[in-house]
């Protein structure tokens, strides 16, 4: 019976990050970024182990992490409980090697640290559950 | 606040102990000697030379009442050490151990003390009479790895141990002919009973503390998760028929930056978690019910204090801060660590180096010098003697009243209100940084089911990926956004992240506690650098 209760899981993350995602692209179109980024981080999956709902969140977050153009902007409007998980994406988005988006990563990574401290990256490294 | 004193009694120091009236202090300079200090026209004169252990010594005690100096040692053995007219005078314990014992505490009526050890075992050992030793009452297989440090509750009879297994525990140690009857009501269960077990972080977990009325506990835990932290079921009865309470400080002694505190709440136990901004903490102690001080690796004093409803915050540091900003800092930090490595690789360390890492790397006794002091609000004994300069800060004033809305506990950290001032030259920004998310976490920990649920999750994850392989390709189609260079990014990545990022956590934490077995545990030189960086 778990396993049903799991699989309506999966499904409803797919749904509703698929349902992010055309959020994501209004906010864009509105030139919203950071409300663009808040939306991808809210309500990520890091618990789940399932690789198709992190990829697939991944994939909206990269595109809002790409979108944002004055870092420093960002974070006089980000809050503070969206760090450590933007911290994870970022690691992740440096995973990838792919020459932009690591670009956009460590730009966003150097005034992140400042912000949220040492603190922010030993979490994101040390934490082998929440994975995204 | 800087140091009020600074003194070096050794390059290295493994653990420590204060004479019951603050006079002297016992440490092992890493090595298998006991060495006393004591205080006299404001210089610290060695003593006493203890010797009879064969390794590092690496836990030591000093009772309050009775006197009595316990130690344990990487040797495997312990022993409780009486002054009479002649010296310190060694009498053996029978621990009973196959690895090292890591830590040791008298229990608060000075009848048993605890002894933490690589062995997975804790033992809690009193005096026989008869035969004129120490013998001890082994609570056997229910830590999965090294028991890293030990707190007595105030009843004398619950003992709260953490582990490199990341948990935290709270165990029965009544003794038949040691432990009055009545001791609480406690005392009806057996000993080696486990009462509480909190699962709050998968890393290891340090600084176990109860707060004074033995109603909130405390401990730290390291590089880690800190994911799954969640409301605790109610404890067995607590000392007055009260449930406990615990707050687990998470990375209180985590290497994962964060603290956790369980409080005794009743009907509904919460735990609560602090992120920290800076490095991970080692220790921790109770300052009052509402104030903690933890230690750790960013060599600064961290203090913690709860408001009215129990919700805790990081307040400030203790240590004035490394003054520096933005794009130089990290530069700076860079060149400061090299140098740390070189100097502690080098052990012939000159003055230059120790100076430059500032009072809290080579000598973390000042700190708990100066808690002890204020939280006993005796007559200082230890009057401050300088061999460094205390660094000088400059700050405003207006500041430090808007920073410090807990008036009633100004006492308990600094005598001086100058200093007081000093204390807080870059917290404003940090405070509000910190403060603001903090709410948050605590709306996340509360509700415990969902957290529990989310617990159970990954085994039946495993079986569900078998169950839908064909899934994940039209999932991807299905996204609309994705521009088409972006999908041939990304099918490459889960793949590659997989298998970077978790293993990697994995292996480390597989792999410590089992060469630290081999070993017979707690490599404690290598420890101690890691502690000092």
């Amino acid at each position: 019976m778990a396993e049903i209760v799991e699989a309506d899981n999966y499904e409803a993350i797919i749904t509703r990050i698929e349902h992010k995602s055309r959020k994501i692209e209004s906010l864009l179109k509105q030139y919203k970024p950071v409300e663009a980024l808040k939306t991808a981080l809210e309500g990520s999956p890091p618990k789940t182990k399932d690789e198709r709902c992190k990829s697939a969140n991944w994939i909206v977050v990269h595109r809002a992490i790409m979108a944002i153009k004055d870092v420093d902007s960002l974070f006089s409007a980000l809050d503070p409980e969206y760090y450590d998980i933007l911290m994870k994406y970022l690691y992740r988005g440096l995973s990838t090697g792919d020459r932009p988006t690591c670009d956009q990563c460590l730009r966003i990574h150097e005034k992140l640290t400042e912000k949220a401290g040492l603190g922010c990256i030993l979490r994101c490294l040390a934490d082998t559950v929440n994975t995204v | 606040m800087a140091a009020t004193s600074v003194h070096k009694f050794a390059q290295c120091i493994t653990c420590h102990a204060w004479s019951p009236d603050l006079s002297m202090i016992v440490l092992c300079p890493n090595n298998s000697e006991v060495h006393i200090y004591k205080l006299s026209e404001d210089k610290w004169e060695r003593v006493h030379v203890l010797q009879k252990h064969d390794q590092i010594v690496s836990g030591i005690d000093w009772s309050y009442r009775s006197n009595k100096i316990v130690t344990v040692s990487h040797d495997r053995n312990s022993y409780v050490w009486n002054q009479e007219a002649t010296g310190w005078v060694p009498t053996l314990v029978i621990l009973r151990l196959n690895r090292a014992a890591l830590c040791v505490q008298w229990s608060p009526k000075e009848n048993k003390f605890a002894v933490g050890s690589g062995a997975k075992t804790v033992c809690i050992c009193y005096y026989e009479q008869e035969n004129n030793w120490w013998v001890s009452k082994l609570i056997r297989k229910r830590h999965d790895s090294s028991v890293t440090s030990i707190a007595w509750h105030p009843n004398n009879i619950l003992l709260a141990t953490t582990s490199t297994d990341g948990k935290c525990r709270v165990f029965s140690t009544f003794i038949k002919g040691v432990d009055a009857k009545d001791s609480g009501n406690s005392a009806d269960t057996r000993f080696g009973e486990q009462i509480v077990q909190l699962d709050l972080c998968f890393c290891w977990a340090f600084g176990v503390r109860w707060s004074p009325s033995g109603n909130t506990l405390a401990y730290v835990a390291q590089p880690g998760a800190l994911s799954s932290r969640y409301a605790l079921g109610r404890g067995r009865a607590g000392p007055h028929g009260s449930t406990l309470r615990y707050w687990v400080l998470d990375d209180l002694s985590g290497h994962n930056s964060m603290i956790y505190f369980v409080d005794e709440v009743g009907p509904s136990a919460a735990a609560q978690s602090v992120a920290i901004r800076d490095l991970p903490l080692r220790d921790v102690l109770f300052l009052s019910e509402r104030m903690v001080v933890g230690v750790g690796f960013d060599c600064n004093p961290m203090v913690f204090v709860a408001d009215e409803s129990g919700l805790w915050s990081f307040l400030r540091f203790l240590d004035e801060r490394k003054a520096a900003s933005s794009s130089a800092k990290y530069g700076s930090q860079f060149s400061e660590a090299f140098e740390k490595f070189y100097g502690q690789s080098k052990f012939s360390a000159s003055n230059n180096v120790e100076q430059s890492r500032g009072a809290h790397d080579n000598f973390n006794i000042v700190q708990q010098e100066e808690m002890q002091i204020e939280r006993d609000e005796a007559s200082i004994p230890v009057e401050p003697i300088t061999e460094f300069e205390p660094l000088e800060t400059k700050s405003s004033h207006e500041q430090n009243n808007e920073l410090l809305p807990l008036e009633q506990n100004d006492d308990l950290l600094m005598s001086e209100p100058e200093q007081n001032n000093a204390l807080l030259p870059s917290e404003p920004d940090q405070n509000n940084e910190l403060f603001p998310s903090e709410p948050e976490q605590k709306k996340e920990l509360l509700p415990s089911e969902p957290e529990l649920k989310k617990e159970l999750l990954p085994y039946e994850l495993a079986q569900k990926n078998e169950l839908l392989p064909f899934e994940p390709e039209q999932k991807k189609e299905l996204l609309p956004s994705e521009p088409e260079q972006k999908n041939e990014l990304f099918p490459s990545e889960p793949e590659q992240n997989n298998e970077l990022l978790p293993s990697e956590p994995e292996q480390k934490n597989e792999l410590r506690p089992s060469e630290s077995e081999q070993n017979g545990w707690l490599p404690s030189e290598s420890e101690q650098q890691i502690g000092s960086i």
